[in-house]
């Protein structure tokens, strides 16, 4: 088995089966607080192969939601690889990390990229900002864990290096 | 490359371009609920579908009976119309797609269809369905198209109070099935349960659809403006089929050219004749 290319597969299946998590149709006050999977999966492929993962990655796979979305091209893009660029500087860190400080950090990391796409998307149309707007970060970092294992299995399992 | 997107449409190729790669998403996502629909379809009874089929059949004749009024009417309407010399909508041409039934955004109200640019569409073509007006579409992609609805918080639809004849605005709240009438002068002759109804300005949206009913209008003193809500005739999670309205505006010949119904020639005709005015 070609090693590389069974690898970038994984990965590319993990972004898209996020992506369509992400657009799944549930009621409204659920999708508000709903985190960004692709934006943790991003990052979980940042810490765990960063030789291979990086904010250009990040980019491709934010302007691929953008036309997904149809937000405005280039502003998940300029999220994801700001997310990634983050998680990517401090991947030896973060790793070292037991489960709950990772989630702190990222928390942190998925503040700010909230904060960004809130500010960006309003450039675009109004729409209403309340504090619920920024639930997405505390459910992200409270989803890491869980997000973390899945992937973690699922690479080890499938042995993407 | 944001601001390109934001000021102007250039990147709308690079869109339509990706968009069959994204797709299939799309279509995952929505398989679920198709076969959900499927399998519903499938547990019918069959003295369900009789019944249904009857009532379906009564409901035909009804309307067909009715149609032929229409008819009539719609005739005697153009020629008042052209005796006034005032433009008319001649008629509207349906083109049926349906929801898929994705998620896309939580902040804006806006749906997909499952037909795009291959089917003609056009941005800004209205989006209706058999209950009133539902949006409009803002943008095309070869296989699906991006439809906004009348409640989004950046949509706003040109509207008569069908009782009065008055013309106003109706703007989206972001609040799902709820628009507010913010251009109402306090004297304004309203009341709950009236029913709006499109007014054709603007162009966009064919005249004559219903759109919303007032349901609670609040004054309070200080305010120079009736602060009014109004339900939408279409409920948003009842969405299954929507209906892309192409609207044939043309003006309607001044003199009855043909004592006949006219003719699409001769209007055509008179159409090039009335040009160098």
């Amino acid at each position: 088995m070609n090693t590389p290319i069974h690898g970038t597969f994984i990965i590319s299946l993990s972004f898209i089966i996020s992506m369509a998590v992400s657009i799944i149709p549930v009621p409204d006050t659920v999708a508000i607080i709903m985190p960004s999977w692709t934006l943790l999966t991003l990052m979980y492929w940042c810490v765990a192969l960063p030789q291979k993962i990086s904010t250009g990655t990040g980019w491709l796979v934010g302007f691929l939601f953008d036309v997904l979305t149809g937000n405005l091209l280039g502003l998940h893009a300029l999220i994801f690889a700001t997310g990634a660029y983050l998680s990517h500087r401090s991947y030896s860190q973060i790793r070292n990390f037991p489960a709950w400080q990772q989630a702190a950090i990222l928390f942190v990391f998925l503040l700010f990229a909230q904060i960004a796409s809130l500010w960006l998307k309003q450039t675009n149309g109004q729409f209403e900002i309340n504090i619920l707007s920024l639930t997405p970060a505390i459910t992200g970092a409270l989803s890491w864990p869980i997000l973390f294992t899945v992937l973690r299995l699922t690479r080890r399992r499938y042995h993407v290096h | 490359m944001i601001i390109v997107d934001y000021r102007t449409d250039k990147l709308g190729y690079i869109r339509s371009y990706l968009s069959p790669i994204v797709h299939p998403i799309i279509k995952l996502v929505d398989t679920p609920s198709q076969i959900s629909q499927w399998v519903s379809s499938l547990l019918q009874s069959s003295s369900d579908i009789l019944e249904e089929n009857i009532a379906i059949k009564r409901d035909s004749t009804l309307l067909r009976a009715k149609l032929l009024k229409y008819e009539a009417l719609e005739k005697e309407n153009t020629r008042l119309r052209a005796v006034l010399a005032s433009s008319f909508e001649l008629g509207e041409q349906f083109i049926v797609a349906s929801l898929i039934n994705v998620n896309l955004d939580p902040n804006s109200h806006r749906i997909i269809a499952d037909k795009g640019s291959r089917f003609n569409l056009f941005k800004g073509q209205a989006v209706i369905n058999t209950k009133g007006i539902i949006g409009q579409i803002t943008r095309v992609l070869p296989f699906s198209s991006e439809v906004m609805l009348i409640t989004d918080l950046n949509h706003a639809i040109p509207i008569e109070i069908n009782r009065t004849g008055l013309r106003t605005i109706a703007v989206g709240t972001g609040v799902f099935n709820q628009l507010t009438l913010p251009y109402l002068p306090r004297n304004t002759d309203i009341k709950p349960g009236d029913l709006l109804t499109t007014s054709g300005l603007g162009g966009r949206y064919p005249k004559g659809y219903p759109v919303a009913t007032i349901s609670t209008l609040s004054t309070s003193p200080g305010q120079a403006f009736i602060e009014a809500r109004a339900q939408t005739a279409v409920q948003t999670e009842h969405i299954h089929e929507l209906l892309m309205v192409w609207s044939d505006k043309q003006p309607i010949p001044l003199i009855p050219v043909l004592e006949q119904q006219p003719t699409k020639a001769s209007i055509n005709q008179t159409e090039t004749a009335t040009e160098p005015e």
